[in-house]
């Protein structure tokens, strides 16, 4: 029977191949709605992530009772980075701290860009593909002040240091440049290290507030986060949280998204479905071509079932090598695109969609069985009487 | 001829239905029977109704009232799957066109019976397949497509499909209709030689006289009944 109907799928290698290139399209179709979804998913999330955390990433105002302290500073630090329900990171509020810049007329001047202090923890909860250097170090390692810019601030880095700045104070401390990173931000911003700044700077050390960035691990409930930061700010001696908010903007796009993947998926059920009746039509037509060697087969003895298994065989058999085709492909074309990718690329590099192969693939096998259904009636109603006719 | 009766029909006959909603009688109130080795010709003009006898003998049509038996077996009850497996095993058919399949070669056509009736190793069905082939005289065209052959081979081919299974009844159908005399005389040898080594039961349909006169017996039909 395998013989015969692989015999069948030679017939007409012009109408095999036609066939088989409409399952293909719908398989892929399938493959790539979903992917695409999920890139898109995975995009927005990772523009989002670098702007405000993420999903989910909690917000949490500090009220500071002593932060000012190296040694209470330190023990924040090294207790935030073994944060055991996510990931948490410090946002100190200096807001005298700015930069010298070039004025223009070959002097310096003092000049406002934003700088974030923060620690090593915080690309854990924003995270922001380096693409120059290293981003800064742990608390306990900084062996001078150091500082990390984006993109946007780079014009203020010269031989490997950027001028730190206090409003109203006329000194200039450099501070070293571990890297540039790509946050997201369409301004110049400069990330200090906290334990450096208080360590190497301490005059400039004045926070007049706190904030935490948290990320919860998955399936942690926000408020076990909360209330296991409220215990370390506790234990700390750093205060309590005052405020706690979502700070991700995820909810805005989730149902774009899930609206957009759904309407791709639909389109390409409804290409699988246009395959489908391509090959009822295909099925059809080619029936009617080949009656006459079907009652043939009848006269010589093939059973109404055979009859059935061969127009059904041939069909599901072309579905399954197409399935498989496509799978590989489409597999292989996931597998490259990490390196079609920038370097700063928010995106990490897509998990092929296996559930969605599989189903796409059944689809087709199952498009094909539904398809050559008709057809495989129509034969074997031929009435073999005829084959002496 | 051994005298033993293989088929029996008493009382057979058909419709059609005309698409005017009227009704044809094919086949009126014949009884007949054909004894086992023998050969015998059907005889008549066009739409007399000697292939609607032999597609109700051959198994193809079970739209019929009367009795059709095989070796005292009634027909009546078997299904269509039941009369498939029978047509496998115990019945060959020539076709008046040759009807073979196009896009299977020599030895694929013959070796169709084989395949139907499964449980035969593909090695042994091809060896059986050219050895019939051998004995009509195609060994060396067995891989040749039809599209390759003259109408006399194709017809030999389509002797050979029919003989291949061994089948004790063998039904042909204008066999030389679609042929030269001088062919259709090489095939008709063929045939008879055939059908008399291996002793198989030959029904002919044929409007030949000469070819007819070949066979041991002669039945005439003539708007449905036999005289």
């Amino acid at each position: 029977m395998i013989r015969m109907i692989v015999k069948d799928l030679r017939i007409n290698p012009l109408r095999t191949g036609l066939t088989a290139l409409s399952m293909f399209i719908g398989i892929v179709a399938l493959i790539a709605g979903v992917l695409v979804g999920t890139l898109g998913r995975d995009y927005l999330e990772a523009v989002n992530a670098r702007l405000s955390g993420r999903t989910p990433t909690y917000s949490a105002i500090i009220d500071v009772t002593s932060v000012a302290g190296m040694q209470t500073t330190m023990t924040l630090q090294e207790r935030l980075a073994h944060f055991e329900p996510g990931s948490a990171s410090a946002q100190y509020h200096l807001n005298d701290l700015a930069i010298w810049a070039s004025s223009g007329d070959g002097g310096l001047e003092i000049r406002h860009v934003a700088v974030t202090v923060t620690d090593a923890e915080r690309t854990r909860v924003m995270p922001a593909p380096i693409i120059e250097g290293a981003w800064l170090t742990a608390a306990d390692k900084p062996a001078t002040l150091e500082t990390v810019v984006n993109e946007n601030a780079r014009q203020y880095v010269h031989d490997g240091t950027i001028t730190l700045a206090r409003t109203g104070n006329p000194q200039q401390v450099p501070a070293r440049v571990n890297g540039v990173i790509v946050d997201g931000a369409d301004e110049p911003v400069i990330y200090v290290n906290a334990a450096a700044l208080q360590r190497y700077w301490p005059q400039a050390w004045t926070p007049d507030g706190l904030t935490i960035l948290v990320h919860p691990d998955a399936g942690v409930d926000d408020r076990h986060a909360k209330t296991a930061l409220d215990d370390l700010l506790a234990d700390v001696g750093a205060g309590s949280v005052s405020s706690w908010n979502r700070s991700d903007n995820a909810d805005e796009y989730e149902q774009v998204i899930d609206f957009l993947q759904l309407g791709v998926i639909v389109t390409a059920m409804l290409l699988l479905a246009v395959s489908a009746i391509g090959m009822i039509n295909i099925g059809l037509a080619g029936i009617e071509q080949r009656s006459h060697e079907l009652l043939i087969r009848r006269a010589l003895g093939a059973t109404r079932a055979s009859i059935a298994a061969q127009v059904i065989g041939s069909s599901v058999l072309l579905s399954l090598i197409i399935a498989l085709a496509a799978v590989l492909i489409s597999a292989s074309l996931v597998w490259m695109v990490p390196w079609m990718m920038p370097a700063d690329s928010p995106l990490e590099p897509p998990a092929y969609p296996y559930t969605a192969a599989m189903i796409a693939a059944g689809a087709s096998v199952a498009t094909s069985l539904i398809g050559s259904l008709a057809p495989a009636i129509k034969a074997i109603r031929l009435q073999p009487a005829l084959a002496l006719r | 001829m051994n005298g033993a009766s293989l088929i029996r029909l008493n009382h057979l006959s058909a419709e059609v239905r005309l698409p005017g909603g009227g009704r044809l009688t094919t086949v009126n109130d014949v009884s007949a029977s054909f004894e086992r080795g023998t050969s015998t010709a059907i005889v008549g003009k066009s739409g007399s109704g000697k292939t609607s006898l032999a597609s109700i003998i051959g198994l193809l049509n079970a739209d019929y009232n009367g009795t059709l038996s095989y070796d005292g077996r009634d027909c009546a009850a078997w299904n269509d799957a039941d009369r498939s497996r029978f047509r496998c095993r115990h019945i060959g058919f020539v076709f008046q066109n040759y009807s073979l399949i196009p896009h299977l070669s020599a030895w694929e056509n013959v070796a169709l019976p084989l395949q139907y009736r499964g449980g035969i190793p593909m090695r042994t069905i091809r060896r059986r397949a050219v050895r019939m082939l051998h004995t009509v005289g195609l060994e060396d065209r067995a891989d040749s497509m039809p599209s390759r052959l003259s109408g006399g081979e194709q017809q030999r081919v389509a002797i050979a499909r029919a003989l291949v299974g061994d089948p004790d009844l063998l039904i042909c159908d204008e066999p030389t209709g679609a042929l030269d005399t001088e062919t259709g005389d090489m095939v008709a040898a063929i045939l008879f030689r055939q059908v008399q080594e291996l002793g198989v039961t030959l029904i002919l349909v044929t409007h030949d006289p000469q070819l007819a006169a070949r066979c041991e017996r002669q039945l005439t039909i003539d708007r449905g009944r036999l005289s």
